[in-house]
């Protein structure tokens, strides 16, 4: 039952072989690798304005400011864009700041790098589903199920996570549609809406006050520290940036210049929508509020409420819902590298039956989730925890990329050690000045979480090391192999003495244990079968027939055919031989006869041995 | 049955069983398992790895052979389309069409703390749950004591 239910919802496991088929070309990776990166437009320009026009309270002050931070953003993502390529190329593989960290800079950075990436994803998800849900509760008619924003979320995680179980590819597919229309629909708005400021006339967002929340009643003064912690909010534009750079092997060949060519486009088509909607919405002055997104109020001043709008509202909630993705595709990704390198449970190593890391994945569901219910579904909430690891990442990746051109000196590394040294100081910068202007509002929890899952990592590795050197072998642990064995007991008929000789024979604990009947009649061949089965004998019986009635010869063929099947074993024969009371009773003779033709001729094939195991008939006592 | 000899000159009666020890580690855990197939003279010994990494499966040959554990010929299997419990079944099945009886010996790691749990994969008892409806299969789980 649950594997059928496994099956409906994941879809059926795929071969390995299947994994080359499950590279994606570069329109479908912009869509998957970049839906967080893009999406990011919805709410970045809205998060400056919630720091610089409440912390203020003045929505002017606050409006007179986007644009210039909007602009630097903008040059700060040229600048990390531009050192991820770097990245791209001198690690096909994938992995993005861990694995710089771990091969330039050692164990702990490379930590500090996996735990903020592993931090920010499930941050990724929380941030993008709750922004995704803000967007369809700001459409008027869906403004009555405002209060039910986390369920609504915890729904839509749910759909995405059954979305990418079933794999990346499906998962690309079935996201490359909205990723695009959103593209399309932003794309008109920025255009139409600069056309009618600059060429026509469009009319400003009217001012609601009762929904401007966290207006006071006294004016504030936009200080350096609030237009800092404004830029810090509009950083998170840049959050996503890396996803390309960690999934450079899920791309076609040549999967470098692939990746490379895919981390421009991104680069432009943000930088360009982001900068686009800072600049119109200074235009049109919007106002940061819970009830309806910026984005909302700019679309109803351009579109109206007509289809393009709600076109606009759908695309948004869709970008962004599936801008989860990002972090579906890359967290499994890397935690499963984390993983493989001990410091996370090998579970989390392992492909899932769709070769995506399910396990990962669900984790990752379950921690957004967990995220969405204790900050109410509130985008707003959640920014300030957002961004802390991504610049950590992103400073001690290009600090690694400055170390790797430095050690590696391979063509045009100065040109590379300039490019990520800008990279490493300005991202540096950007993570001083988010931790510094957010730590009361929020930063403070990646700041002591990210320490925790270090020291997570840490024992796990321990454990794992420990365990493995309890576990370990040297060859003087490994007790004497038994030499390469087998024995052969020689059956006549079925009597005590069989038993005897059977016993004797487990007693040297051979590789193989047969028991050899050689037949001459197929009437006494048949009573030996049915005795063998009757008494039920835990040893295979074979029968060797033999032609011409005679034994040596047909046991040495039988011994032939044995070294055939298991070469380079010793043999030992084993004959069960009669003892009676009197000596030279003629049964006596008749039996060491022919054991005795045989033994002669053993005597003389290489790694065998004759035995005899002697059955004193009148005693009726185990002999030896 | 007949046994497949060169000429057919001989057929076994009651056919041998195997002994299939399943590795997925050579450390001490495999040891058991060793040293209790090597008390089984009336089976064929194989010891069968499922590989899930090429490169990881070639260092545990390599280990395997520089241990000197070659008296049990090692096989490694690349699973197809399923699961590594349906794969284990897979392997165990096809083994069991040829013989009177597979016995399957699973070393496991004795877990005693809950934590444990969470760091390792415990597949021995599934194993055993799966293979438990297939005729003339028996499975042994080894735990061996950290």
């Amino acid at each position: 039952m649950l594997t059928i239910l496994k099956r409906l919802l994941v879809g059926r496991p795929l071969a390995t072989d299947e994994q080359e088929h499950q590279r994606i070309s570069k329109v479908i990776a912009l869509a998957v690798f970049s839906s967080d990166a893009i999406s990011s437009t919805a709410y970045a320009s809205e998060e400056i304005l919630f720091v610089v026009a409440l912390g203020a309270s003045s929505l002017a002050l606050g409006l007179h400011t986007l644009v210039p931070i909007a602009c630097a953003v903008a040059l700060l993502l040229a600048i990390v864009v531009t050192s991820y390529r770097q990245t791209i190329f001198a690690y096909p593989s994938g992995g993005g700041s861990y694995v710089v960290s771990r091969e330039n800079l050692g164990e702990y950075p490379s930590l500090i790098a996996g735990a903020s990436l592993l931090v920010d994803y499930v941050l990724t998800v929380a941030v993008s589903i709750s922004a995704g849900v803000a967007a369809i509760i700001s459409i008027p008619t869906f403004r009555s199920v405002a209060d039910q924003r986390v369920t609504i979320g915890l729904v839509l995680i749910a759909i995405i996570t059954v979305a990418n179980l079933r794999g990346i590819k499906e998962a690309g597919r079935l996201f490359a549609v909205p990723t695009y229309i959103y593209i399309s629909v932003l794309t008109l708005l920025v255009g139409l809406g600069l056309f009618r400021v600059f060429f026509g006339h469009i009319s400003p967002v009217p001012f609601n006050p009762k929904n401007f929340e966290g207006a006071r009643q006294f004016g504030g003064s936009l200080t350096l520290f609030l237009i800092l912690k404004g830029f810090s909010s509009g950083a998170v534009a840049l959050t996503g940036v890396e996803a390309i750079s960690n999934g450079v092997p899920a791309f076609r060949r040549p999967e470098s210049k692939n990746a490379g060519a895919t981390m421009i486009w991104m680069g432009v088509i943000l930088g360009t929508l982001f900068f686009g909607v800072s600049v119109l919405a200074s235009h049109l002055k919007p106002y940061p509020s819970h009830a309806e997104t910026v984005f909302s109020q700019l679309g109803r001043a351009v579109f109206g409420n007509g289809f393009l709008y709600v076109v606009l509202q759908f695309a948004t909630a869709a970008i962004l819902t599936l801008a989860a993705n990002t972090a579906y595709a890359d967290f499994p990704r890397l935690s499963s590298i984390i993983a493989r390198d001990g410091y996370l449970p090998r579970q989390l190593a392992n492909r899932g039956d769709r070769l995506v890391f399910s396990n990962g994945i669900i984790f990752l569901a379950v921690a957004a989730g967990g995220l969405l219910v204790a900050f109410g579904g509130l985008t707003n909430a959640l920014i300030p925890l957002y961004a802390v690891g991504v610049f950590t990442s992103f400073t001690l990746s290009q600090w690694g990329m400055v170390r790797h051109h430095r050690r590696h000196r391979g063509k045009g590394w100065q040109r590379g050690v300039a490019i990520n040294s800008v990279g490493a100081v300005a991202t540096g910068l950007v993570l001083l000045i988010v931790a510094g202007t957010k730590f009361s509002s929020g930063a403070w929890v990646p700041i002591v979480i990210v320490p925790l899952i270090i020291t997570l990592f840490v024992s796990i590795r321990h454990h794992y090391r420990r365990l493995e050197d309890s576990l370990a072998i040297e060859p003087e642990d490994v007790r004497p192999v038994p030499d390469n064995h087998t024995v052969v007991v020689l059956v006549g008929r079925v009597h005590r003495g069989v038993v005897m000789a059977l016993q004797y024979a487990r007693s040297l604990r051979p590789n193989h244990l047969v028991a050899l009947y050689v037949s001459v009649d197929e009437e006494e061949q048949a009573r030996i079968v049915e005795q063998w089965e009757r008494f039920n004998f835990d040893v295979a019986l074979e029968i060797y027939h033999s032609p011409y009635r005679e034994l040596t010869g047909s046991v040495e063929k039988y011994l032939e055919d044995l070294d055939e099947r298991w070469p380079g074993e010793t043999v030992t024969v084993v004959i069960p031989e009669f003892v009676a009371g009197r000596l030279l009773s003629p049964t006596q003779l008749l039996h060491n006869q022919s054991a005795g033709a045989l033994k002669l001729a053993l005597l003389f094939r290489t790694r065998t041995v004759v035995t005899s195991v002697p059955y004193h008939v009148e005693s009726k006592k185990p002999g030896r | 049955m007949e046994t497949q000899g060169a000429d057919q000159r001989h057929h076994a009666v009651t056919d041998r069983g195997l002994a299939l020890i399943l590795i997925s580690h050579v450390d001490r855990r495999v040891l058991p398992a060793l040293s209790l197939a090597a008390r089984l003279p009336e089976f064929d010994l194989k010891a069968v790895h499922l590989s899930f990494d090429p490169l990881e499966s070639q260092q545990l040959a390599r280990d395997w052979m520089e241990l000197g554990f070659a008296w049990i010929p090692l096989h490694i299997t690349e699973p197809g389309d399923e699961t590594f419990v349906d794969s284990v079944r897979s392997v165990v099945e096809e083994e069991s069409e040829e013989r009177s009886r597979v016995l399957v010996i699973v070393p496991e790691l004795d877990l005693d703390r809950w934590w444990q749990t969470l760091l390792h994969r415990s597949t021995g008892r599934r194993i055993a749950r799966s293979l438990q409806a297939l005729h003339r299969v028996s499975t042994i789980v080894l735990p061996y004591a950290l």
